[in-house]
């Protein structure tokens, strides 16, 4: 039920990507993201297309994988192109019993349909090929020189490495609890709506009641090991830029700047 | 209703770099009122065997019939129901254990399985005093408020409330105390021996599972590396030792005699009938130490 459910899974591999400094990982998905929006239905979508592929050719992991990232959203995906279509006033250029399709509808449709898909894609890259670590250290460092805004720089990303980590513990644990209800007989499929929404409560509050019981024991993990907050605390990994990573944004910069101007 | 594994295979993160082929071309079988134990080193692939046979994971390639129905053809109401005959421990209760008291806890099984209230509370009564869990005590407490010992066992009593066929034990005895893994054991045999009860059990502890069974599969690598009777588990003693897995010390006294040439039959279970055995060999004088 939960297994084939994978946010922000890190896929490591011996890749050119894998080995880029995540922060400028970071600054070309967004980077590419920004295009991908600006960029018009034409020659323009179709490049950005194509450099994308090649990127994810480049990470060295499974297609699979990608495609897992599009399957919770496919449905939204395909309904709002299906709402596009038969909404979209133009030409008409089919015509069923009283459905109109229109040049303007199927390109909206289109559009929309790869741009979509295009971001997610995006995003997974980015996840599948950076480890929540590095993830967090990185967004560190780039918003670093909010602090002196008064901004908890450090603390945001603590948050967000401990939410990363999270998420994934918590589809253990649902897993782990419906896999030992299965063992006792217990059968989601059967019976009432009534029957089964109590079957999921007794799924949904054991998660609950454990993640808050986890929090609970990393905070005191954490406090066990004198954490106290950013200031004074080192890193143990510096990120560094290498060679590699200005010659990944440069030659990106570049491809970009023609393909949109 | 036998337990037939053919050709099993089971590989974990497939298609990732983490790839782990758990369970290797794994055949079995396992006839109705045996009593078996399972021996292996860590990662052999016992837990996951186990697992499989609870139709808990999905094998990748290879069949396990139970009395002749394939888990891979049963529908969901059908496994749901081959569950209850086939009662699973895990090896870690904190696994298992999922409600917040006692009673709900162990009568989760028996309330799935249509049993009116009277019914189930006479099996949660009955299977905590199996457990050496006073139910009129521990009824109403906290699961989350136990003792690493009582967890195990009230994750035992959850699956035997099921009053299941099979009755699939991982690592039953880790964790408890000298007495309590007596009478665990104890309850175990009375169970295979009144009820009928086939027993499956993996355990690090040669002298538990002699105690208890009949039958002695040693596992490594994800395949069977000797399937024999507990009295002929010496015949195997040179693969125990390649796993690192030590005789107990009347069964090694008998494995180095043997060495030398004694030629002591001996059921394991029995080590009084050894002693008597060397001591008659002695007497007679026929063999040298
Ligand atoms: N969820 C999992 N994901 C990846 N690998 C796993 C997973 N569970 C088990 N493994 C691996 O599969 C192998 C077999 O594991 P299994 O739990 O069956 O071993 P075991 O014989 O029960 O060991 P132990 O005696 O320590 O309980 C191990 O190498 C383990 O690392
Ligand atoms: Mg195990």
């Amino acid at each position: 039920m939960f297994s084939n459910l994978s946010l922000g899974q890190y896929i490591p591999a011996v890749s050119l990507i894998h080995a880029l400094d995540p922060r400028g990982k970071i600054i070309a998905t967004f980077m590419l993201m920004l295009a991908v929006f600006q960029a018009g239905f034409s020659q323009q979508l179709a490049v950005l297309c194509v450099l994308i592929i090649i990127l994810i050719l480049l990470s060295r992991v499974n297609i699979k994988m990608y495609f897992k990232a599009l399957k919770p959203f496919a449905l939204i995906i395909v309904i709002t192109m299906i709402i596009l279509l038969w909404l979209t006033p133009g030409n008409i250029r089919f015509e069923f019993v009283n459905i109109r399709i229109t040049v303007e509808g199927l390109v909206a449709a289109a559009s929309l349909g790869i741009r979509f898909t295009i971001l997610l894609l995006l995003a997974r890259f980015l996840t599948l090929t950076t480890s929540p670590m590095a993830m967090t250290d990185a967004v560190e460092r780039l918003l670093k020189p909010l602090r002196f805004l008064g901004f908890p720089v450090h603390e945001l990303a603590m948050i967000m490495n401990i939410s990363l980590r999270f998420i994934p513990l918590f589809f253990e644990e649902a897993d782990r609890i419906r896999k030992a209800q299965l063992c006792r007989g217990a059968n989601y499929q059967e019976g009432s709506l009534k029957q089964r929404i109590k079957k999921l409560r007794s799924i949904v509050l054991p998660i609950f009641k454990i993640s808050l019981q986890r929090a609970d024991e990393l905070a005191t993990a954490m406090e066990l090991r004198g954490y106290q907050g950013g200031k004074g605390r080192t890193q143990l990994n510096v990120l560094r830029f290498h060679w590699r990573d200005f010659i990944f944004l440069g030659v990106l910069g570049i491809i970009l700047l023609f393909i949109m101007f | 209703m036998p337990i037939e594994i053919e050709n099993l295979v089971y590989i974990y993160q497939k298609g990732t770099p983490f790839e782990k082929i758990a369970i290797n071309n794994l055949s079995l079988k396992i006839n109705d009122g045996e009593i078996i134990g399972i021996m292996g080193v860590t990662g052999s692939g016992k837990s996951t065997l186990l697992q499989l046979l609870n139709a808990l994971l999905t094998p990748f390639a290879g069949n396990i019939a139970i009395n002749g129905l394939l888990l891979s053809k049963m529908k969901k109401k059908q496994l749901a129901k081959l569950r209850q005959q086939v009662g699973m421990v895990f090896q870690y209760p904190e696994q298992q254990i999922f409600e917040e008291c006692i009673f709900d806890e162990v009568a989760f099984g028996p309330l799935n399985m249509g049993l009116d209230e009277v019914e189930a509370e006479k099996r949660v009564v009955e299977s905590l005093w199996q457990v050496g869990l006073d139910p009129q005590l521990y009824k109403e407490r906290s699961t989350a408020k136990l003792s690493g010992g009582e967890k195990r066992r009230l994750a035992i009593a959850g699956i035997l409330a099921l009053n299941p066929r099979y009755l699939l034990l991982d690592e039953p005895t880790a964790g408890l105390d000298q007495e309590m893994q007596t009478l665990l054991l104890d309850n175990l045999r009375e169970l295979h021996q009144i009820r009928g009860m086939t027993i499956v059990m993996v355990s690090h502890h040669l002298t538990h599972i002699l105690d208890l069974c009949e039958r002695i599969i040693i596992m490594d690598n994800g395949s069977v590396c000797a399937d024999t009777s507990s009295d002929q588990l010496l015949n195997s003693a040179l693969q125990l030792d390649k796993l690192g897995i030590d005789l107990t010390p009347s069964l090694e006294v008998v494995h180095q005699l043997n060495q030398k040439g004694w030629g002591i039959a001996l059921s394991p279970r029995n080590p009084e009938q050894a002693g008597r055995l060397i001591t008659e060999k002695l007497a007679n004088k026929s063999f040298e130490l």
